[in-house]
């Protein structure tokens, strides 16, 4: 597997590779944080996406490949610094607050509204095949690429991706019913 | 594929719904957004020829409008800066160079035990036979008219400090500071506490000498009649001769005494 000339450009330190990586991963990659297992509502999406991009950046003399399959080994690195993150935040220790602010500042979350709609969604799903169906179903990654992201081969992300539809299926056939009813 | 639900979502025959949520109308929050039918036929996979009962495909449209975002110009800086920098880690050596270098380090490690003689099972190369590395030197000889039996040493009168063993004199002269000494015969075996092996085995873990007469007494001793009525006589040195022999003749009425 050889680099085609936006990575090999990004390996040498040019800026314009690492702005047209950035402009077609960086959108689907808070998107898919966003929607993961998991997140801790005190670590933002976007910070766990920054610091991914610096540790892209450190290994980027590890990864072969082309620009397209850069979406995958980057979220794998998403993923362990996630999991790092969450390691973190269990350690740390929080007291609840008993007032909550009157005002709430909207995040720039709030600029999607479909992601709650689909965080709702996959609630009733197991966190692997949540992974697998927003790697795969929402930000659009490849089997291959869910598959290097997620640590899985391709067969089991195909697996899991097939039972957590045909879940996901049965819960919208029984929404419909029940919308038909009333 | 994501794809082939965008396909789907256009041209979905008549039993397919796109399960799709609509931002702009909330209160269709768990209604669908129908795919308007179509006129012609289903899929070649329907079953409505079978079952008489067409059954509701629903498709679900999980995709997410996905922002294109910008980097800033500081990221773009680190990012350049830290690929720049970025060296291909070397962790990735072929299996062929680290099995090489596992079989070097067994061997020598191997090797190093074989030489010292650390190996279990395997004597060393520069340990020769026995008896030939030590000087052989036999069991002490007690000198004639020099007492051989430990017990006839008298002890010195005195008491030691604590922790310190009690000088004796032994065939080869006096040992004042060893506790335990150690006799060498010059024969080495290799084990660690060699003994002597005559061929009986046992298997018990203690033998010991059966000579058929039991008592039925857990610990017999030897009762010759003299009881003094004390349940614990006691030895006191100086005292002992005058103890006894008031408690004998109270008890007993025997009036000699004696020593338990």
């Amino acid at each position: 597997m050889t680099d085609d000339a936006v990575v090999a450009a990004a390996k040498r330190g040019d800026q314009d590779a690492w702005r047209a990586l950035y402009r077609e991963h960086a959108g689907r990659l808070v998107v898919w944080l966003e929607t993961r297992s998991g997140s801790d509502s005190a670590v933002a999406a976007e910070d766990v996406a920054a610091q991914t991009w610096l540790t892209a950046a450190e290994k980027v003399a590890d990864y072969e490949g082309s620009a397209a399959e850069f979406g995958g080994w980057l979220f794998g690195i998403a993923r362990r610094v996630a999991a790092n993150t969450r390691r973190r935040s269990g350690r740390r220790r929080t007291d609840p607050v008993a007032d909550t602010p009157s005002t709430v500042v909207a995040g720039p979350d709030a600029t999607i509204p479909e992601q709650d709609w689909v965080r709702d969604l996959l609630a009733g799903l197991s966190p692997r095949e949540r992974d697998v169906v927003a790697c795969v179903d929402v930000v659009g990654l490849s089997a291959a690429e869910a598959a290097r992201a997620l640590g899985m081969t391709q067969v089991a992300v195909r697996v899991a991706r097939h039972r957590a539809l045909r879940r996901l299926r049965s819960d919208a056939r029984t929404a419909l019913l029940a919308t038909s009813l009333a | 594929m994501w794809g082939e639900q965008v396909l789907a979502r256009g041209t979905a025959p008549s039993h397919w719904e796109i399960f799709r949520h609509d931002p702009k109308n909330e209160a269709d929050r768990v209604g669908p957004a129908v795919v308007p039918p179509r006129t012609t036929a289903g899929p070649p996979y329907s079953r409505e020829g079978q079952t008489g009962v067409r059954r509701k495909i629903v498709l679900l449209d999980l995709k997410v409008e996905v922002p294109e975002l910008e980097p800033s110009s500081v990221l773009l800086e680190q990012l350049s800066q830290l690929s720049q920098l970025s060296v291909a880690s070397t962790g990735t050596g072929s299996r062929g160079k680290r099995a090489v270098v596992a079989a070097a380090s067994v061997t020598v490690i191997a090797g190093a035990s074989w030489l010292t003689g650390t190996m279990p099972g395997v004597a060393s190369p520069f340990s020769r036979g026995p008896g030939h590395g030590h000087a052989q030197h036999g069991p002490a000889e007690h000198a004639p008219g020099t007492p051989s039996d430990e017990s006839a040493v008298p002890y010195l009168s005195g008491t030691l400090p604590p922790g310190q063993a009690k000088p004796h004199r032994h065939g080869k002269g006096n040992h004042t500071g060893q506790t335990k000494p150690h006799h060498d015969n010059g024969n080495h075996t290799g084990q660690t506490k060699p003994h002597l092996n005559n061929g009986n085995h046992t298997g018990q873990t203690k033998p010991h000498l059966n000579n058929g007469n039991h008592t039925g007494q857990t610990k017999p001793h030897l009762n010759n009649g003299n009881h003094t009525g004390q349940t614990k006589p006691h030895h006191t040195g100086a005292q002992s001769g005058q103890s006894t022999g008031q408690s004998t003749g109270q008890g007993g009425g025997q009036g000699s005494g004696h020593r338990t």
